[in-house]
């Protein structure tokens, strides 16, 4: 994908033709490894054509134009503090990184915000994920993709990430995909996510 | 006696006419062009391999008294970019709460944004007017621009414009183009009616409430033009 690019049309005198422009806003929220969000927090974007730096808002909202939705995107995060190099010590102090994961969301293509845990430090930022924008994908596919990016990841397979998501919320393990549709589309999709009753493994 | 000109990606019979020497409105209303103004009748948007006939510059002569001042004008007015900024189009799905009030407040003008717009290296910064409003004086051949939404922002935004290659919504690359163009994206403008275009074409027809078919039909392609085009 390269720069955001549109056809447009020029407008002879005395003529009143336009050319109408409607990017697309991608939205995220940021979220702490106990899913509190971080306001403030340090963020980078990287798409395929351009890195997108800054600070969430007061809500942990980050919001961003782009002309065309990717189907992926990479988000890192942090607390709003200076940059630490984070040397990847195989055994760190008790304390010294969150034990579960944290969480953002995402509201890719309008649609509504979706969640995810960070599944790697990087050098600068605490937490890093590959996020699905896109989500206009056949129903399986688009459950797998909501549970990725709320991180629900351990397992092969579909049966077995539902299952994750429902022992997280203290509901029984069926994991029949119809058992919660509803809710994970409207966690996902609107930001209203509830907080896990246990800790999530990290992927 | 007139020449034909075979348009090519970015003409208009602004370009066209400026190239010649003539007002854009001589060549569009001479009689040898009337069928293709009314095939396409927006003399802005032409389709590549369109023939206009392009008439000789004729002299005209006027006596006026020496020593004094005298004002000619020139017919037609300047070539304009007029862009309207606007916000992403509806959710495709049911919003509720917070999200729904965003759901409301897309598919909006975006008033009084910021922004700098460089054509062919001339710059203009302003702000989008009370509609969403940008609009400019460009060369008539003017080809690239580009527009930075929010400038020196965190949520600065960069659009590369390429001024005249809108093709007429007749065409399937004038119609991907809108769609594009309006946030229902079909990837790259080929003219190639595939599933990105069909997907793209069925969240344009439920959103502005047409029966959905993704398929590219009259109606469909008048309502496509009347987002993109018109006020």
């Amino acid at each position: 994908m390269g720069e955001a690019e549109a056809r447009v049309a020029r407008t002879a005198g005395g003529l009143t033709h336009l050319n109408t422009l409607a990017p697309a806003v991608v939205r995220l929220r940021l979220f702490d490894p106990f899913t509190g969000p971080m306001p403030r927090a340090r963020y980078r974007v990287t798409l395929a054509d351009r890195t997108i730096e800054g600070h969430a808002d007061a809500a942990a909202w980050v919001e961003f134009r782009v002309l065309e939705i990717p189907e992926t995107c990479v988000v890192e995060w942090d607390d709003d503090e200076a940059p630490a190099l984070v040397v990847d010590d195989p055994d760190p102090p008790p304390g010294s990184r969150p034990e579960s994961p944290a969480e953002k969301y995402i509201d890719p293509a309008w649609v509504g915000p979706v969640a995810e845990p960070p599944t790697a430090v990087t050098d600068t930022y605490r937490y890093k994920q590959e996020v699905y924008l896109e989500l206009e994908v056949d129903d399986e596919e688009a459950a797998f993709r909501r549970l990725h990016n709320l991180g629900f990841t351990l397992g092969e397979t579909l049966k077995e990430h539902i299952r994750e998501f429902e022992k997280a919320y203290d509901r029984m393990a069926a994991g029949e995909l119809r058992g919660v549709q509803d809710t994970l589309w409207d966690w996902h999709d609107t930001g209203g996510v509830s907080r896990c009753t246990r800790p999530r493994a990290l992927a | 006696m007139s020449d034909e000109h075979t348009v090519k990606p970015g003409d208009c019979i602004s370009a066209i006419a400026f190239a010649a020497g003539l007002p854009w409105a001589t060549v569009w209303n001479h009689p040898r062009n009337t069928a293709l103004k009314q095939k396409r009748q927006n003399p802005n948007i032409l389709a590549e391999g369109d023939i206009v006939h392009v008439p000789d510059l004729e002299s005209k002569q006027e006596s006026r008294g020496t020593d004094q001042r005298h004002r000619f004008m020139v017919r037609g007015g300047p070539t304009r970019l007029r862009l309207r900024i606007m916000g992403p189009p509806p959710p495709r799905s049911g919003s509720t709460g917070a999200d729904g009030e965003r759901a409301r407040r897309r598919n909006e003008p975006l008033r009084y944004l910021a922004y700098v717009l460089d054509v062919d290296g001339q710059l203009q910064r302003g702000t989008t007017d009370g509609s969403g409003l940008i609009e400019c004086t460009i060369r008539p051949n003017a080809r690239d621009g580009r527009l930075v939404l929010e400038p020196g922002t965190e949520r600065e935004f960069s659009i590369a414009l390429k001024l005249g290659e809108l093709e007429p919504v007749e065409a399937m690359r004038g119609v991907q183009a809108r769609l594009n163009n309006l946030g229902f994206h079909c990837g790259r403008v080929d003219g190639i009616l595939g599933p990105r275009t069909h997907r793209a074409l069925r969240r344009f027809q439920s959103s502005v409430g047409l029966r959905v078919t993704g398929e590219a039909d009259a109606t469909t392609r008048n309502r496509l033009r009347d987002a993109h085009d018109s006020a």
